[in-house]
């Protein structure tokens, strides 16, 4: 039983011996052939200045933004000011 | 280590094979570095094979290494350039390969995780082979016992998993291993030294509760 056990684990193991190289499919080789045209496509269909220029647009947007939101907060703190001084003057009438 | 064990260690260093890889001389590699495209069909023609069995031999399947296989390659054109010459060019891709396939596997299994409960008393022991991967390489006659194998593979560590495929499926020396995996040549040798103790470990449990 053992020895039995033995042979078939060193047989198992041995089986990788037996593995031959397998060759890479036809689809897979056009795949990899395209490889330096599909970065050159992509190289040339966004060029660096189109992404620095989409990069300063968004940062322009988001500073105009946090701007307005800032300016907009400070005036409604100033008209909420108008509005209790005008309320407590009613009411000492 | 009992004497059996310390034969097979010899063993295993002095049958060390010796590296016979034609990127070694691979001529055209400063025209791939300014990105010609027929310095790349020949890099592809030379290595792709060899990166897809490997990347096969890791990841036990024919869709993802062939997806793998594609990312490597995409990675070595794209860094190329920062290709010093300090290793093998080979070297330098097996690197490239063997990270990738570990990446791969590790987002897999992060995706793939659920819950999975292994009894205290054999948590450490024993290996769970659960895999009917059939490997194209192997012959009819061995595709069984090669699903077992890549079954029990497939349960070691990962970075025994690696050594030994990289060894046994990929015939690469122990000192281009060392160099792939960035580690000492000591650690490879025991790293395929306990990969195999590992492999006949859980062969021997899959042999009692299947063959009795």
């Amino acid at each position: 039983m053992e020895t039995k056990k033995k042979f078939w684990i060193n047989e198992t193991l041995d089986s990788s011996k037996e593995l031959k190289s397998v060759p890479i499919s036809e689809n897979l080789r056009k795949r990899l052939e395209a490889i330096p045209k599909s970065i050159e496509i992509f190289d040339r269909r966004i060029p660096m200045k189109a992404v620095w220029l989409a990069a300063a647009s968004i940062a322009l947007l988001i500073t105009v933004n946090i701007a307005t939101f800032n300016k907009t907060q400070k005036f409604e703190s100033q008209e909420s000011t108008v509005y209790n001084d005008y309320f407590s003057y009613l009411n000492q009438l | 280590m009992s004497f059996p064990n310390v034969l097979e260690f010899i063993s295993l260093l002095l049958h060390n094979k010796k590296s016979n890889n034609p990127l070694d001389d691979f001529p055209e590699i400063e025209a791939l570095k300014k990105g010609s495209q027929s310095a790349f069909n020949s890099l592809i023609q030379l290595f792709s094979q060899k990166v897809y069995n490997l990347s096969l031999g890791i990841l036990q399947n024919e869709q993802d290494a062939e997806d793998v296989t594609q990312e490597i390659c995409t990675t070595v054109f794209l860094s190329i350039n920062q290709f010093k010459g300090d290793s093998k060019l080979s070297t330098w891709i097996y690197r490239i390969s063997v990270n990738k396939c570990q990446e791969f596997l590790r987002k897999k299994s992060r995706k793939k995780r659920v819950g999975f409960i292994i009894p205290l008393d054999k948590a450490e022991t024993t290996i769970q082979i659960s895999s009917n991967f059939m490997h194209p390489g192997l012959e009819l006659e061995n595709q069984e016992r090669g699903a077992i194998l890549f079954a029990a593979i497939n349960a070691l560590p990962e970075n025994q998993k690696t050594a030994f495929t990289l060894y046994n499926l990929e015939s690469i020396p122990y000192e281009e291993i060392a160099q792939i995996m960035n580690t000492s040549l000591s650690a490879v040798e025991s790293l395929i030294f306990r990969a195999r103790q590992n492999l006949k470990k859980s062969l021997s449990d899959y042999y009692e509760e299947n063959e009795r």
